[in-house]
């Protein structure tokens, strides 16, 4: 759109489509380098990348679409694809397919096309179509849908600069696409609709609205059924003497044969050799095996929490060392240059704590979301989900709900983003509702704190056991959900298993390192503010002995104390704790840290104060009671202000319900 | 005709796909009514079905809907694109 020309550089915008699982991010990486923005989409929490690539002249702004099959309106990913597509109207869609699967690529550049995009293919991982015999014709393929053409293997950096030359010469070719021809029995309806469609005032091309009419597309009908045309196109359909659900089906027929024919046409077979496939299927029998696929998945988990204990914990407590002697140094500092007590006390009582005790639990975090990276990039993860479609079938929830829910035990945030993925309101709403039980790993600074003190040498077991809480929980108010709120089936489960790969140790590290980062500047800005206001409310009013029974929040404390003296852990501090939670729960271990004086009288602090029943039950209310001010924040931007209102008011009641169930009952013994 | 959910491993083509949402998101995912598929992991339990390279693995309440028939024995290196 934007064609200024300035340092005799022409700016383009280029959008990169594709299904998943064909190398879209490799590819998008390896266009971009290092110049990445990542953002949101306009209104809803789907990540956007952006990027820059600079060639032969052009300053090319890389839009990173999410992956899809296809551009109907199936799925939240499919409809931004699709009005991104409409609505900024990018130069050219770049179009990763996956060569060996052609057929189902073309179907996407089909509609593209369709949707009046100029198009580039790129064909990745040619190799693998090649391994199985499949020879493609680049040339003929462009000439018959007279777009650019370019075939790459990202994964080993091929082809990549040829890629930019198409993109190029994608941009400066002008050529109008070719359009299918949807055969004489469709010809006469579609022409007809398109005709009608014409006269709506919608940033889609007519050709566009008719196909996606007669398929039924959700938001197509609903547009055509609100507008004043909406007779008129029910008209049209009744005078084919056909149903829709035929002509749907007589659509995607002539796509796919002229799909079909032009695949013959620019493609043959050779006598091949299978490799990776044989691969696949081996460690599919084991992986997906009917007896051995929940076990392996159930092993893996605990690994991956062994993996983050002992990797993560000796680099945490490094940290944990040296942030305390930075505090006590500065401290030291302070007093010799007569620093005023109150910003002494603000900076390395307040704001130096507060922040060291979220960076002392950075590496675990780190090393959980590169093992989630792993399992993603190896193909595991939509396996994990397949094998628990049987579990998650019986529980009334959808095998793709496992998905966020195991990314809910990184960060609730994220995987309450992942359910997008989920194509029903239905499953996704209570995959959201019930996402905060899934323990995040903010909550993990909470549980190694007591677990240290009061459970040295099994807290391995009894941080698993909140974990299995956690799960337990979940299944049973995802049943109540469903019964009280939805009384449908579940939808269907359909998920891609693409073949195993060696996962890029680079990709994830950074990709990890990523995600690691946003955690840091939400530790950074929000817990930062928190922590602040903590150290505020526990000098105030001025003059008070700090964090004393005197202070603001004493009183905050003290005002919720008896409600949760049934748990256990009636004491104000552990109210204002769990109060200040809200935040962030992490800043649960920043408040107590603040509140007794700093993280090293912590140990000794707690165990006057908690008995190992009581730190349990605390354990658990923090598991539950209420998610984090950025959690909550998700599921309002996904869900709606409704349900977020629910998930406040559930978690606070399961929380201590479960909270005081546990204490009391663990007194009998 | 037999549904997805009473097959062995094999070769099958599907006859039918109960229900248009489900149809349309099997063929965006290169999967219509006329292809052949091999059942890779077959019942009971999710199913895995194969084509073209590709593997999709199909859910519990899904198996029902896809109607298929055998078109031969399990043979690896016939199945054609």
């Amino acid at each position: 759109m934007k064609k200024t020309t300035q340092h005799n550089e022409k700016e383009i915008t280029v959008a990169v489509a594709g299904s998943p699982n064909t190398g879209k991010s490799t590819i998008f990486n390896a266009l971009t380098g290092a110049h990445v923005r990542t953002g949101n989409w306009p209104g809803v929490t789907v990540e956007r990348k952006e990027g820059i690539l600079r060639h032969k002249g052009y300053k090319i702004h890389l839009i990173d679409l999410p992956g899809t099959y296809s551009l109907s309106s199936y799925s939240l990913d499919e409809r931004i694809a699709r009005e991104y597509l409409v609505r900024e109207k990018p130069d050219l869609v770049l179009v990763i397919v996956d060569a060996s699967n052609l057929e189902r690529g073309l179907n996407l550049v089909i509609q593209l096309l369709e949707l009046e995009q100029r198009v580039v293919i790129d064909l990745n991982m040619i190799d693998i179509a090649r391994d199985r015999g499949l020879e493609i014709d680049e040339e003929t393929l462009g000439n018959v849908l007279r777009v650019g053409v370019a075939s790459t293997i990202a994964n080993k950096g091929q082809g990549i600069e040829n890629l930019k030359d198409a993109i190029v010469k994608g941009f400066t070719t002008k050529q109008k696409p070719t359009v299918i021809n949807y055969g004489k029995k469709l010809s006469s309806i579609t022409n007809k609709l398109t005709e009608f469609a014409k006269e709506i005032d919608t940033p889609y091309p007519p050709l566009f609205i008719a196909t996606k009419y007669l398929e039924g597309d959700a938001d197509i009908v609903d547009m055509i059924e609100r507008s004043p045309l909406c007779n008129k196109f029910r008209k049209a359909v009744e005078n084919t003497g056909m149903k829709l659900d035929e002509l749907s089906d007589l659509i995607a027929e002539s796509r796919y044969g002229f799909i079909y024919g032009l695949f013959k046409e620019c493609t043959h077979l050779r006598h091949g050799v299978k490799r990776r496939i044989d691969i696949t299927r081996m460690l599919d029998r084991v992986f997906t095996n009917r007896y051995l696929g929940i076990p392996i998945f159930l092993l893996i988990m605990w690994l991956v929490f062994q993996l983050v204990f002992t990797f993560g914990n000796p680099i945490g407590g490094l940290l944990d060392t040296a942030i305390t002697s930075l505090s006590d140094g500065l401290k030291i500092v302070f007093n010799r240059l007569n620093t005023p007590h109150l910003i002494n006390s603000l900076i390395t009582e307040g704001i130096i704590p507060g922040i060291g005790s979220v960076l002392v639990f950075v590496p675990n975090i780190f090393i959980l979301y590169f093992i989630f990276g792993v399992m993603e990039e190896s193909g595991y993860m939509p396996r994990a989900a397949f094998v628990m479609d049987r579990i998650m079938h019986a529980l009334g929830l959808h095998g793709k709900s496992f998905i966020p829910m195991i990314l809910g035990f990184g960060c609730n945030v994220p995987a309450i983003l992942a359910t997008r993925t989920l194509e029903s309101r239905k499953d996704r709403i209570v995959t959201i509702l019930i996402n905060p039980l899934m323990s995040c790993s903010a909550r993990l600074p909470i549980y190694l704190l007591f677990t240290g003190i009061f459970f040295a040498g099994r807290e391995g077991w009894v941080i698993f056991s909140l974990y299995l809480i956690g799960i337990v929980l979940a299944i049973i108010m995802a049943r109540v959900f469903k019964a009280v709120f939805f009384k449908e089936e579940v939808a269907p489960l359909i998920i891609e298993l693409p073949p195993y790969q060696l996962p890029s140790i680079r990709n994830i590290s950074v990709s990890a390192w990523f995600r690691t980062r946003l955690f840091l500047r939400k530790a950074g800005t929000v817990i930062f503010a928190g922590v602040v206001i903590i150290w505020f409310l526990a000098n105030m009013p001025l003059g008070a002995e700090y964090a004393s029974s005197e202070t603001l929040i004493a009183h905050i404390g003290k005002f919720l104390a008896p409600v949760l003296a049934p748990a256990g852990f009636g004491f104000w501090q552990a109210a204002t704790a769990l109060l200040f939670g809200l935040v962030a729960k992490e800043v649960v271990v920043g408040t107590l840290g603040t509140l007794y004086g700093g993280e090293e009288n912590l140990s000794v602090a707690l165990s006057t104060h908690f008995t190992p029943l009581s730190a349990f039950a605390f354990m658990v209310m923090s598991l539950i009671y209420l998610p984090c001010i950025a959690t909550i924040a998700a599921i309002r931007q996904e869900a709606g202000n409704r349900w977020a209102l629910l998930t406040i008011t559930y978690t606070i009641l399961l929380g201590w319900l479960t909270a005081v169930g546990i204490y009391q009952f663990g007194r009998l013994f | 005709m037999i549904p997805l959910s009473r097959t062995r491993r094999g070769l099958y083509r599907i006859r039918q796909i109960i229900g248009r949402r489900v149809s349309a998101r099997l063929r965006d995912m290169g999967i219509m009514v006329g292809d052949t598929i091999e059942i890779v992991s077959p019942p009971p339990g999710p199913v895995i079905i194969s084509k073209n390279n590709t593997r999709i693995g199909i859910g519990m309440g899904m198996s029902n809907r896809i109607i298929v028939e055998p078109v031969g024995v399990v043979d690896e290196k016939n199945h054609s694109t």
